[in-house]
């Protein structure tokens, strides 16, 4: 668990609370999903094993490894923009362990006819959600940008996934190499080179990427532009940086990924995803985010000790409910044990015999 | 305090003594048994760990930075930055075999580095099977485990002595400099303030090659 964070259900109610308080709507979804719906997106699972099993009716099911198909699956298609949260467990290889793991997620969707203020109020509500989290760090990318300058550069589906792949490193190195290798402009390459680099705050790095020339760059620069304007002072907090995951297959415009301190990995992914509507049959836009709250109680263990520990005497069972009640009014974590039982090293001990025990923590 | 990974041997000293030409106190040639030393002073901890495990410790924020064969990073999968190439250890990773051996049809290959060698025969070979091995791959073809094998070639001196030959390149290999991306993001200036002198010394270095 991070500093000054109390544990995952607390987590999970305060950022219920930042969306309820914006009128979002909560969606329940189902812990599994016919197969096909992931077999056929596997540009977005990456041919990730997932957890299957036949169902009576012989239909080959799996429990979800992501929320968003189900959720915009399982929406309804009404006018006006749809604003859902809700708060999952999701299905995943663990790369590490080589084995399965279960993980819980909260997450936004905002779905229905096409608004560009979604992008804006998506962007707000990512910022107010890793402000519960502690010191963060909000990144973001756009790929329809990188997507004009890779149709410029002429590349092939194989080599724009191999240039992406070098971007997403940081690899500055191995995108030169690459591009230089395919015969692509000097000038280019060495844009794309510069995406490589920290661009810091997305107002102070806006301007780097105005002398971009490609064709069907600069509407993208100008609706940046107005999210900065809209978004005023806290978009000091967003950082403009290509490095930013995004399948193309997926993701077709602002791409973000969220570092909270104290988490190994991204603790927030999302951006407009307008591409997998049509693929799942529905019309308009969409975009959203998933907090991956597991990421943010990797040590519940130290977190869940108790502060103190009240021994009670034989049979001062009503003084001992009444000393847990008072610790616990204080805020303090305060565990009961038995006139003999063990108790955790380092704690400690309070003999409870008369009302009150006299202790504080 | 900055966490540095590095990988025991030789590679973890030739990035040690690049460290030193950096001017920090990164001298590891003393440690005994230890695997860990402090630089109070530049507020730097460097770890020395098996090479393989450099982009685990560096992936999961244990270690912020990190300097790995790029032969590991690629088998890895790690989800991190690679933030520079060290220029060190360069050599290449190549299917090798018994001379004339086709590398086409129903084909056996053994090797330390399964993801690459799948990523590579995907698309080249119509029934390829793979066979993990830890170490002295070359034996695999001699003795009839496998048709060929994937493995960094450095001279060729051990491919030649046991009779075998590179038949196709895949892709070059050299040391890389990685970081968590987390890390990148809350020691930012820290890291920066390494970066640029990194990179003035590898400069230095390739200049001293050529």
């Amino acid at each position: 668990m991070l500093k000054g964070v109390p544990n995952m259900d607390d987590i999970a109610m305060r950022l219920e609370d930042v969306c309820q308080g914006r009128g979002l709507v909560r969606v329940n979804l189902p812990p599994f999903e016919e197969y096909s719906l992931y077999s056929t997106h596997t540009g977005f699972f990456r041919g990730e094993p997932l957890v299957t099993f036949t169902a009576p009716s012989g239909r080959l099911m799996a429990l979800k490894p992501d929320a968003t198909l189900s959720a915009v699956r399982a929406w309804g298609g009404q006018r006006g923009v749809s604003k859902l949260y809700y708060t999952d467990q999701v299905f995943r290889l663990d790369r590490h362990s080589g084995d399965f793991a279960q993980t819980r997620q909260f997450g936004v969707e905002l779905m229905g006819d096409p608004d560009p203020f979604s992008d804006v109020e998506l962007v707000d509500l990512a910022l107010e959600c890793l402000e519960q989290l502690g010191d963060y760090a909000l990144d973001m990318a756009q790929m329809g940008l990188l997507e004009r300058m890779m149709d410029a550069a002429g590349l092939t589906d194989v080599q724009r996934e191999a240039l992406q792949g070098a971007i997403r490193a940081k690899s500055e190195h191995r995108v030169s190499a690459l591009l230089t290798g395919w015969g692509v402009k000097e000038g280019l390459t060495a844009q794309f080179s510069g995406l490589c680099r920290q661009m810091g705050p997305l107002p102070q790095a806006l301007p780097l990427l105005s002398g971009l020339d490609t064709p069907g760059t600069q509407p993208i620069l100008a609706d940046l532009t107005r999210l900065v304007q809209a978004l005023g002072d806290r978009a000091q907090r967003i950082k403009l940086d290509f490095s930013v995951e995004g399948d193309m297959d997926y993701y077709s415009g602002l791409a973000l990924k969220g570092y909270v301190a104290g988490a190994p990995a991204a603790v927030l992914t999302g951006g407009r995803y307008d591409r997998l509507m049509p693929k799942l049959g529905k019309r308009g836009a969409a975009a959203g985010f998933a907090i991956n709250l597991s990421l943010l109680d990797d040590e519940p263990a130290a977190a869940q000790r108790p502060q103190v520990v009240g021994r009670y005497a034989t049979e001062a069972w009503a003084e001992a409910l009444d000393w847990q009640r008072t610790m616990r009014q204080t805020g303090c974590r305060a565990r009961l044990a038995g006139p003999e039982e063990p108790t955790p090293a380092g704690v400690p001990v309070v003999d409870i015999v008369k009302r009150g025990g006299g202790a504080t923590c | 305090m900055l966490n540095i990974a590095l990988p025991k041997g030789r590679l973890g000293n030739q990035v040690a003594g690049l460290l030193r030409n950096c001017g920090l106190e990164a001298d590891l040639s003393d440690l005994g048994r230890r695997l860990t030393v402090e630089d109070p002073a530049a507020g730097i901890r460097y770890f020395l760990v098996k090479p393989w495990d450099v982009p685990v410790y560096v992936e999961s924020g244990v270690a912020d930075l990190g300097a790995t064969g790029r032969d590991t990073l690629l088998e890895s999968r790690a989800d991190i930055y690679e933030l520079l190439d060290l220029g060190l250890g360069r050599c290449r990773m190549a299917v090798a075999g018994m001379p004339n051996t086709p590398l086409s049809g129903r084909l056996r290959v053994a090797t330390k580095y399964p993801v690459i060698a799948r990523e590579y025969f995907s698309a080249r070979v119509a029934d390829a099977r793979f066979i993990k091995l830890s170490g002295s791959v070359e034996l695999a073809p001699i003795l009839g485990l496998s048709d060929v094998i994937v493995d960094i070639v450095e001279t060729g001196a051990t491919l030649r002595a046991n009779g075998l030959e590179v038949l196709a390149d895949i892709l070059p290999v050299s040391a890389r400099l990685v970081a968590n991306k987390a890390s990148c993001k809350f020691k930012e200036k820290e890291i920066e303030a390494l970066l640029e002198p990194m990179a003035q010394a590898c400069a230095k270095e390739r200049e001293v090659v050529a």
